[in-house]
C-alpha cells in the first residue's frame, strides 16, 4: 500500500473517521493497529519482524536506566543489533556479490532474487539508533509505555521514506491526546493533495522520459542526455519532497507534526549548503550521530576530510546496496571536503555572485545525480562522457529539434507536457521562496480557492500515468 | 469533520465534471461511445442451459471444438488461464449451466507449474474488461477496476495520450519503412503429402472413427514447429513464471475446481490434450513425469474421470495437425474433438444421439 494508491486513500478515509470519532484514550492503539495493517499490506510476514524489532529495541531502551553502570555496552549492543539486522536484510547480497567478484577466500550467503527488503528498514533503523544514542547521552528519559514506543518505531505515515524523527520531537506528541482541529486537518489535507499532485503530475511525467532514456542509453548523446539530467534532478526532488508532503499531511490530519525535510535545495550556493537543505532529517542525523562523534571539523584539516568522506560514503551506502550509490556519496564527500578546506584556508566561500554559486551548485548536483540514477557505473560514465558531444550544435535550432524528436519519439504532446510540468516545478519553488501556497490562497475569495482545488484534483486525475509508480526513496 | 468531507466531495465532483467533458471530446474524436459497466453480478439463469462446458488455457481453446457435439455448449477457456480463473468463470456462469452438465477441465502440460497472475499482469485486466463480476475476481484491484469500468472518464487524457503516442510511433515507423525496408520473402510452405485413398462408393458413406480420420489425413513434416519448440521450452522453464514452487498451490486449485463442479452436480471430466511429438521430445519424458503425471497422482481427483490423450502418436507426429508446437490446427482440433467424443461415449457421458461426428 503506497501513499499514492487508491487502497491507501480508502484506508486513510476510514482511519480518519474512526480516529476522530473514537474516545481519545484509544487513539494511539488505533494508530498502532493502522500502522501494522499498513505494514501487513506490504508483506504480512514482515509484521512479525517489525513487532520483534520493536520489542527488542524497547527492552534496549529500558536497559539504559536499568544498567546505568553498563550503559556503553548496552548502547553497543543496541547499535550492533539494529545495524546487524539492516546489514542482514539489505546488504548481504551486495557484499556477497562483491566478495565473489574480488575472489576473496570466504563467501556470504545470499537471498533469492525475488526477496523483498522489509519496508522502511533503512529509515526506522536510523530513527531507533538515534533514539538509543539520545538515551545514552541522557538527552531525555526512555519511553516507558510500550504502545507509545511501538508507534514511534512504526508509525505508518513516515515509515516508508521518512522523515527520520527524533525521540524528543515525536514521542511527546503521543503523550497527550489529540482534539479535532478542523483547521489542522484541512491544512493536512491540502499538504497531502499538494504532495500527490507533485508526485503524480510532475515527478511521474518526468520519469517517463528519464526511464526510457536510461533503459536505452546507447541511442542517446549530446543535448538529449543534458535534458534528461535536468529532468531527473527535478524528478527526484519532486518525488521525494512529494512523499514528505504526503507523510506530513497525513500526520497533520491525525494531529501529529513531523519534521520538515526540504528547504529549497536547488537554491543552494554550494554542495555543503545543499546538505543543509536536502533530506534534512537524514543529514542532521548524520551530523549529530556520526560526524560530530567522529570529531567533526575540530581535529584538523586531515580529520575533517576523513570524517566527511566517511559520513558521505555511509550516506551513499545507506541509499542503496550498489556501487553507484557509494560513488555518489563519495563524490559529495569530496566536493564538500574541497569546499570546507577552501573555506578554512581561504577564509571565505566561493568567490562569485550568488546566482553563479546557485548555478555551480545545481550543475554539480545534477552531475552527481547521474551517478545516483544510473543502473551501473559504466552507464554513468557513458552519460557524463557523451552529454557534451556536439556542444557547439546546442545553439542550432535544427539540432535542438532533432534531439527533442529523438527524446520524445516525435510526440509533441509529451514534449509539451514534460516541459510544462518542469516549468511548473520550477515556478512552484520560486513562489514558495516568497510565500506559501496556503497563504496565497487564503487571500483569495472562496470561489477562486475552490476553483484552484478543483483544477488541482482534475490535473492529478488526468495527467497521471496508468501505472502507480512507487516513490524513489521507498526503495531505500 | 463532516464539513471537510463535504468540501472534498464538492471538489471531486467539480473535477469529475471537468473529466467527463474531456472524456466526451476523447470519445467523439475516436468515434467511441461510453461503455456502461456490465456483468457486475454473475450471469442470470436462462431457460436452455448449457450441457457441456470447457475450461482451461489456450490448449483447450484451440484443441476442442463443439461443432459436432449435438448439445448446448459453452467455452470458458482462455489464453494463459489457470485453474483459479477456471473456477472464477464457472462461478460467473453457474446459473446457466445445467445439472449433470459435463465440465471439461484441461490438465495441460504447464497447468501444475504455472504461477499465479501478478496483480499488474495484463491477464487480470482481461477480466476487468467487463467479462467477469468484480465480486468474483481474486485479488481484485478495486481502484483499477473502478477507473477502467465504472469511471473511465478519469483516464480520458491518459488514453488520449497513449493513442496519440502509438499514432506518431506508427507514422515514424512507416516513414522509416518506406525508405529503409526491403520486402521479406515469404517462406514456401511445405507440401502436404496426400495419403492414397481407394475411391470406392462405400468409403464415401462409411463413418470413419477418429483414428481412421487421423490415418486418412494428409501428412506434413513437423520441422516447421522447431522455432516454436525452442520458444516454449524457454517459456515453460522461466523462473518466476513457471516452476515446481507452484505445484502445491495449483493442485489445491484443481481440487477446489473439481469440488465446486461436484457440489453443483456437474460432471467434471479431466483431460490432457496432447502436444506435438517434437515438443515432447524437446521437453524430455522427465518433464511430463515430473510436471504432469506425478502431480496428478498427488491430487485428489474426487473420483473424476481423467482422459489422457498424450499417447496419440499419429496425431502428435503429423505437422498437419499443429499450428505450433503446443496448439492444434483446425484439422487437429477436429480430429481431437472426435477422439474426445469417442471417449465420452465409451465412458457413458454422452449418448449416440449427441454424436455429431456420425453421419
Amino acid at each position: 500500500m503506497i501513499l499514492n494508491s487508491f487502497s491507501f486513500l480508502a484506508f486513510l478515509t476510514v482511519l480518519l473517521i474512526v480516529y476522530w470519532k473514537l474516545p481519545k484514550k484509544f487513539q494511539l492503539s488505533l494508530l498502532l493497529l493502522a500502522s501494522y495493517v499498513f505494514y501487513a499490506a506490504y508483506k504480512l510476514d514482515y509484521v512479525v519482524i517489525m513487532v520483534a524489532a520493536t520489542l527488542i529495541n524497547f527492552l534496549f531502551s529500558l536497559s539504559f536506566e536499568k544498567f546505568k553502570r553498563h550503559i556503553k555496552p548496552v548502547l553497543f549492543l543496541a547499535i550492533v543489533a539494529n545495524i546487524g539486522a539492516l546489514f542482514a536484510f539489505k546488504y548481504l547480497n551486495f557484499f556477497s556479490t562483491t566478495f565473489t567478484q574480488l575472489h576473496l577466500p570466504f563467501t556470504l550467503p545470499t537471498y533469492p532474487a525475488n526477496y523483498l527488503i522489509p519496508l522502511g528498514i533503512s529509515f526506522y533503523t536510523l530513527q531507533i539508533i538515534g533514539y538509543h544514542i539520545d538515551l545514552y547521552r541522557h538527552k531525555y528519559k526512555a519511553e516507558k509505555r510500550l504502545i507509545n514506543f511501538a508507534l514511534f518505531h512504526s508509525l505508518f505515515a513516515n515509515i516508508s521514506a521518512g522523515p527520520i524523527e527524533r525521540g524528543d520531537h515525536l514521542l511527546p506528541q503521543f503523550a497527550k491526546p489529540h482534539s479535532f482541529d478542523a483547521a489542522q486537518v484541512t491544512d493536512g489535507l491540502k499538504l497531502f493533495a499538494y504532495g500527490l499532485f507533485k508526485k503524480m503530475v510532475i515527478a511521474d511525467n518526468l520519469a517517463l522520459v528519464v526511464d526510457r532514456v536510461f533503459a536505452t542509453l546507447p541511442e542517446f548523446k549530446g543535448l538529449s542526455l543534458v535534458l534528461v539530467i535536468i529532468f531527473y534532478s527535478w524528478q527526484i526532488y519532486m518525488d521525494f519532497s512529494s512523499y514528505t508532503d504526503m507523510a506530513r499531511g497525513v500526520a497533520k490530519m491525525l494531529g501529529i507534526d513531523l519534521l520538515e525535510n526540504f528547504n529549497f535545495p536547488y537554491f543552494s550556493t554550494s554542495i555543503s549548503d545543499f546538505w543543509r537543505r536536502w533530506h534534512l532529517s537524514f543529514s542532521s542525523w548524520l551530523r549529530d550521530y556520526v560526524y560530530i562523534p567522529l570529531g567533526g571539523n575540530r581535529k584538523g584539516a586531515i580529520r575533517l576530510v576523513v570524517n566527511t568522506l566517511i559520513v558521505f560514503t555511509l550516506s551513499g551506502l545507506w541509499h542503496g546496496a550498489a556501487w553507484t550509490f557509494v560513488v555518489w556519496g563519495i563524490l559529495h564527500g569530496l566536493a564538500i571536503s574541497i569546499e570546507r578546506l577552501g573555506k578554512r584556508f581561504l577564509g571565505k566561500t566561493l568567490p562569485m555572485p550568488k546566482i553563479l554559486q546557485n548555478i555551480y551548485a545545481y550543475i554539480t548536483l545534477s552531475i552527481f545525480w547521474v551517478v545516483f540514477r544510473a543502473n551501473n557505473l559504466p552507464d554513468a560514465l557513458y552519460i557524463l562522457k557523451n552529454a557534451t558531444i556536439g556542444l557547439k550544435n546546442f545553439a542550432s535550432p535544427s539540432y535542438v529539434w532533432a534531439s527533442l524528436n529523438q527524446l520524445f519519439v516525435f510526440n509533441r504532446v509529451e514534449m509539451a507536457i514534460t516541459f510544462a510540468v518542469l516549468l511548473l516545478a520550477v515556478l512552484l519553488e520560486f513562489i514558495r521562496t516568497k510565500t506559501t501556497l496556503a497563504t496565497l490562497l487564503a487571500k483569495q475569495p472562496p470561489v477562486v480557492r475552490f476553483a484552484f482545488y478543483i483544477v488541482l484534483v482534475f490535473l492529478t486525475l488526468q495527467l497521471r500515468n496508468s501505472d502507480i509508480k512507487q516513490f524513489i526513496y521507498t526503495r531505500f | 469533520m463532516f464539513k471537510i468531507f463535504a468540501k472534498v466531495f464538492v471538489i471531486f465532483c467539480g473535477a469529475a465534471i471537468l473529466s467527463i467533458i474531456v472524456n466526451y471530446f476523447y470519445l467523439r474524436a475516436n468515434h467511441l461511445t461510453y461503455q456502461w459497466p456490465r456483468n457486475i453480478f454473475p450471469k442470470p439463469p436462462i431457460s436452455r442451459k448449457y450441457q457441456i462446458v470447457k475450461v482451461g488455457n489456450s490448449h483447450a481453446d484451440d484443441g476442442v471444438t463443439f461443432d459436432h457435439f449435438k448439445m448446448r455448449s459453452l467455452s470458458l477457456s482462455g489464453a494463459g488461464q489457470t485453474w483459479q480463473y477456471d473456477l472464477v468463470k464457472l462461478k460467473m456462469y453457474a446459473n446457466q449451466i445445467d445439472d449433470n452438465a459435463i465440465i471439461l477441465i484441461d490438465i495441460s502440460q504447464l497447468s501444475f507449474s504455472q504461477g499465479k497472475p501478478r496483480p499488474t499482469d495484463s491477464l487480470t485486466f482481461k477480466y476487468y474488461d467487463g467479462a467477469i463480476s468484480p465480486f468474483l475476481i481474486p485479488n481484485l484491484q478495486v481502484g483499477n477496476y473502478l477507473e477502467s469500468t465504472v469511471f473511465p472518464f478519469v483516464r480520458a487524457t491518459y488514453l488520449w495520450r497513449q493513442d496519440y503516442a502509438k499514432q506518431v510511433e506508427q507514422q515514424a515507423l512507416n516513414s522509416f519503412a518506406t525508405t529503409n525496408w526491403a520486402p521479406i520473402k515469404k517462406p514456401i510452405p511445405e507440401p502436404l503429402i496426400p495419403t492414397p485413398v481407394t475411391q470406392n462408393p462405400t468409403n464415401l458413406t462409411k463413418n470413419l472413427s477418429a483414428q481412421q480420420e487421423i490415418a486418412a489425413s494428409p501428412y506434413q513434416s513437423d520441422a516447421k514447429l522447431q522455432d516454436s519448440v525452442i520458444f516454449i521450452i524457454n517459456k515453460w522453464h522461466t523462473p518466476g513464471d513457471f516452476g515446481p514452487e507452484f505445484f502445491a498451490a495449483n493442485r489445491t486449485d484443481l481440487e477446489n475446481l473439481i469440488e465446486y463442479c461436484q457440489a453443483h452436480h456437474w460432471r467434471p471430466v479431466l483431460m490432457t490434450i496432447p502436444i506435438s511429438q517434437r515438443l515432447t521430445d524437446g521437453l524430455g519424458q522427465d518433464y511430463l513425469t515430473t510436471y504432469v503425471t506425478t502431480q496428478i497422482k498427488k491430487t485428489n481427483l474426487h473420483g473424476s474421470v481423467y482422459l489422457d490423450f498424450s499417447d496419440q502418436t499419429a496425431l502428435r507426429s503429423n505437422g498437419y495437425f499443429w499450428s505450433d508446437s503446443d496448439h492444434l490446427s483446425d484439422p487437429g482440433r477436429h480430429v481431437f474433438s472426435h477422439l474426445l467424443m469417442e471417449q465420452l461415449l465409451a465412458k457413458g457421458f454422452l449418448t449416440p444421439a449427441q454424436n455429431g461426428f456420425a453421419h
